[in-house]
């Protein structure tokens, strides 16, 4: 199926966290659906019983599920369609999706989309991911989350040659970004070299230090989408974002498992469901990746940005490392990627981390960056993963309707 | 012993109390299963015969741990967690014997033992085998 510009994003909102203020995800979410609705030129009554979309409930908010329902409850915005859109995590940018469906089929005019954490607030985060390892068959060895993705680290530099001086230089990148950011959580400790990433200290061999995400801005980040009819957006705003092409693909849940073999599939670590999920997304925008001008993909770690950025379709398998070797995704390259840090530098804010993903393509294409700007972005890629490789999400945006 | 989520791992962790481990293949379409299961998840058929594996196969990939997820980790770093493909064609999460983690590859040959401490699987790598001996 391919959208057309039929729907569009007519309005976002993001809210920062500060010190002294109470920065419980739930404020910082009501905060952001109030400025997206007011970006989009739209009032309360306007999206009043309408649709609410949420990513998974926030850690910081100590509430396992129904956050939706709570959100709504709080800004007395009843709906007659709202829901958590988990997707592993990945539900954030899916969230586009669920949007474009209830539009296309009429549902509702309007859906709100919103996703907000803060890491200052969890309790416990340093045990988060236990959660997301098998009880009986990964647990009992003390696994990480970066020691699992370490081991998908090694066996891409086993299986394509890579080195961790390359690996190296997708944390320079991010951070060469993430210093022009005034919320990126990283920004305060300058430009890196290679050198000061392979001196950090060891975390998960072949990781160090810098080839890690963090959990931030620790003060908490939110964001928020209106999404509705491209015909009505047009009418709302100059400057619509049409939502081109979604992909979705979910393989496995957790790291063992991806290594399962399964018929038609080979078990492998180096590539990933992000592959389908872009192929998806590109065939519905009719699309190919040489026309992109900007990307924003989940890369908590320095091996996952080769691994995504070859699953997105912008680099062969194994060759993606050349695109930093190359100085392509720097500041000034022709293929920008995570021009606010990504993970790596600006930080994961919780579970809420593919929001700001979201939040800085789309601000790169209205020209609204916070950090450095982009000249020209008119067609951008969101990609979100939860993790560990366990689900994959890609949405296409564009300026024109098609 | 690890807590267990089903009878099937239960019946896995008997296995390694005895020094097996134990996998599963379908009688139906002969995937080999691996979790434990209580039904095939590629033909979606019921009939999984419980077979012993040879518990030889190489090094799919490994990490040293530094930092550890919880106190109790903490005591033991640096250890190394290792995935081994085994020869019957599936993956287990491992540790890598002590005294080898300085020298672990990833296409090391090794065999994997039931752990004698907490850690339920322990690989090492496998001797040379002598000219003439298979």
């Amino acid at each position: 199926m391919n959208l057309n510009g039929t729907v569009a994003i007519a309005g976002f909102g993001d809210i920062y966290g500060e010190e002294g203020r109470d920065n419980l995800p739930t404020h910082l979410a009501a905060e952001a659906i109030i400025a997206a609705t007011k970006d989009a030129g739209l009032t309360k009554a306007d999206v009043t019983d309408q649709a609410l979309l949420t990513g998974r409930s926030p850690f910081g908010e100590g509430r396992p599920q129904q956050w939706n329902s709570k959100l709504s409850s709080y800004l007395h915005l009843p709906t007659r369609v709202s829901t958590e859109i988990t997707s592993h995590a990945a539900g954030a940018n899916a969230m586009l999706k669920h949007a474009a469906s209830l539009i296309l089929s009429g549902v509702t005019e309007y859906v709100i989309c919103v996703h907000a954490d803060t890491p200052g607030l969890v309790r416990m985060l340093e045990e988060a991911p236990m959660e997301d390892t098998h009880v009986d068959f990964e647990q009992p060895f003390g696994p990480t989350m970066p020691a699992l993705y370490a081991m998908i680290a090694r066996r891409y530099m086993y299986e394509f040659g890579a080195t961790s001086e390359q690996l190296a230089q997708v944390a320079v990148h991010a951070q060469n970004w993430a210093v022009h950011h005034p919320y990126a959580a990283k920004a305060s400790k300058g430009q890196i070299t290679a050198e000061d990433v392979l001196s950090s200290r060891e975390i998960a061999s072949p990781y160090r230090l810098w080839d890690c995400a963090l959990w931030g801005p620790k003060f908490g980040t939110a964001g928020s989408f209106v999404v509705t009819s491209g015909e009505r957006a047009r009418d709302l705003t100059e400057n619509p974002l049409y939502i081109l092409g979604v992909g979705e693909a979910q393989v496995s849940e957790t790291f063992s498992e991806q290594l399962e073999s399964r018929a038609n599939m080979p078990a492998t670590l180096t590539t990933t469901s992000c592959a389908a999920a872009a192929a998806q997304a590109y065939e519905m925008a009719g699309i190919s990746p040489n026309d992109v001008d900007v990307v924003g993909a989940g890369v908590n770690f320095t091996a996952m940005a080769p691994i995504l950025l070859e699953d997105l379709g912008f680099a062969a398998k194994g060759e993606g490392l050349r695109l930093f070797d190359e100085g392509r995704t720097d500041v000034g390259g022709d293929l920008p990627f995570n021009t606010n840090g990504g993970w790596l530098s600006f930080g994961q804010a919780g579970v809420s981390c593919g929001m700001d993903t979201m939040i800085e393509v789309a601000r790169q294409m209205r020209g609204e960056a916070l950090g450095l700007q982009v000249p020209d972005c008119r067609l951008g890629i969101i990609q979100n993963q939860g993790g560990p490789l366990a689900y994959n999400t890609v949405t296409v945006l564009s300026t024109q309707p098609n | 012993m690890t807590e267990s989520d089903s009878s099937e791992t239960a019946k896995y962790l008997e296995g390694l109390a005895s020094g097996k481990l134990l996998y599963q293949q379908c009688a139906d379409c002969e995937a080999v299963v691996w979790r434990p299961r209580h039904l095939c998840p590629e033909c979606w058929g019921t009939s999984l015969n419980w077979l012993e594996s040879a518990r030889t196969g190489t090094v799919y990939t490994f990490t040293a741990v530094h930092v550890a997820p919880t106190p109790a980790w903490a005591e033991r770093v640096p250890y190394t967690i290792a995935s081994i493909e085994l020869g019957e064609g599936f993956w287990v999460m491992v540790h890598i014997a002590e005294d080898e983690v300085d020298t672990v590859q990833i296409g090391d040959q090794v065999e994997v033992i039931a752990g004698d401490g907490d850690v339920p699987l322990v690989a090492h790598k496998r001797k040379k085998s002598v000219g003439g001996t298979r």
